[in-house]
């Protein structure tokens, strides 16, 4: 399989197949992390379609040092956030200014219990995670989904989100422990 | 004074002596833990995008091109119509000068004996190359090399366009 770079070497030289190659390798992957911060679909697949537009207009920024994947969900995050602004259906401080950035040190502790074995028997597992995942920050669903489903490391969630480190850490730690309460507590219903 | 740190519902009796066996056993409940949430991940529901959006992406990049190519076409359009009446004076110049310095005669020297001309040209070139308008000629080239340039880029973001409206026509 050609790898990404040699398929921007492609597109960068005016190859349009390899443009066609390259979005459809990431076409799904970016359209569900939009959905974290554009809930309805028709608007999700704009906001898609804006991206990809984006990363061909902007093509020839990409330089060979650079990783296209963080590059890709950068552009998707500000797209998707530049829609929200422009909607203002949702208050722009509640994406960027109200989040508590402050270091706890209950943040460094590690959840170390793996996930009781009996959570992953249950039918409706998919549904509950959703459900437990949607009271989260956008911001805060993105991390979760870019470091378990999209094998991205803190320092490259990090660089996407313009965030230091230990914020992105801190947020994961939060959200996790919210979502496994929230299944928890589901499941002692 | 001495102070021990017990960690909640730990057994003390049950906790490992030996602390390189202690940290091996929290690594091995971090990896463990971590595979246990990309394990739930996997669950998470993905949705599935219409086909059709990367078809719409290659439209509107077709667009953004045929957009291009017409202010292309209208720049260098512009560029050549500036050069063409720029030339009208820039070449009346050169010809009212060229009449002074001489270099009209010399032209119509070797137009009318050309053999004296080519026999001779080792005595006469120094005093043809004096009477050429140096900065006229200079001018005129530049705007030849303006309206080259401008048709072939010109002719270049035409045959875009044309493919834009080939495809439009086709879909």
């Amino acid at each position: 399989m050609t790898s990404d770079e040699e398929l921007i070497k492609k597109v960068k030289k005016g190859d349009d197949t390899a443009f066609q190659e390259l979005m459809s390798r990431y076409t799904k992957h970016i359209f569900n992390f939009i959905l974290q911060y554009v809930k309805v679909r028709e608007e999700a697949e704009d906001v898609s379609q804006d991206t990809f537009f984006k990363v061909w207009k902007y093509m020839k920024r990409f330089k060979e040092d650079m990783k296209f994947k963080p590059w890709l969900f950068t552009i998707a995050r500000n797209t998707a956030l530049d829609y929200i602004k422009k909607k203002k259906a949702l208050t722009f401080s509640s994406i960027e200014g109200d989040e508590d950035d402050s270091f706890n040190f209950a943040d460094t502790i590690s959840d170390n219990e793996p996930l009781p074995p009996e959570l992953f028997a249950r039918k409706e597992l998919a549904n509950e995670l959703l459900g437990a995942m949607t009271d989260l920050h956008p911001d805060h669903r993105s991390v979760l989904m870019m470091h378990y489903h999209e094998d991205m490391t803190f320092e490259e969630i990090a660089e996407i989100m313009k965030k230091p480190m230990n914020t992105v850490k801190s947020w994961h730690h939060r959200s996790l422990l919210k979502v496994k309460t929230k299944l928890m507590h589901r499941k002692t219903q | 004074m001495a102070s021990s740190v017990t960690l909640k519902g730990q057994n003390q009796a049950h906790a490992p002596k030996n602390p390189i066996k202690a940290y091996t056993i929290t690594l091995n409940s971090m990896a463990s833990s971590n595979t246990s949430y990309k394990q739930l991940f996997t669950h998470f529901p993905e949705q599935n995008l219409s086909s059709e959006i990367e078809t719409r992406v290659m439209a509107r990049i077709e667009r953004s091109r045929a957009i291009r190519a017409r202010f292309h076409i209208a720049l260098h359009a512009t560029s050549i119509l500036i050069a063409v009446i720029l030339c009208v004076p820039v070449i009346h110049n050169f010809m009212t000068i060229s009449s002074q310095s001489g270099l009209a005669s010399y032209l119509s020297l070797f137009a009318s004996d050309g053999t004296y001309m080519m026999s001779s040209w080792k005595d006469i070139a120094l005093s043809i190359m004096s009477s050429i308008p140096i900065f006229e000629t200079t001018l005129i080239l530049g705007l030849i090399l303006i309206i080259a340039n401008a048709l072939r880029r010109g002719t270049r973001y035409i045959h875009t366009l044309n493919q834009y409206e080939h495809l439009r026509v086709l879909s």
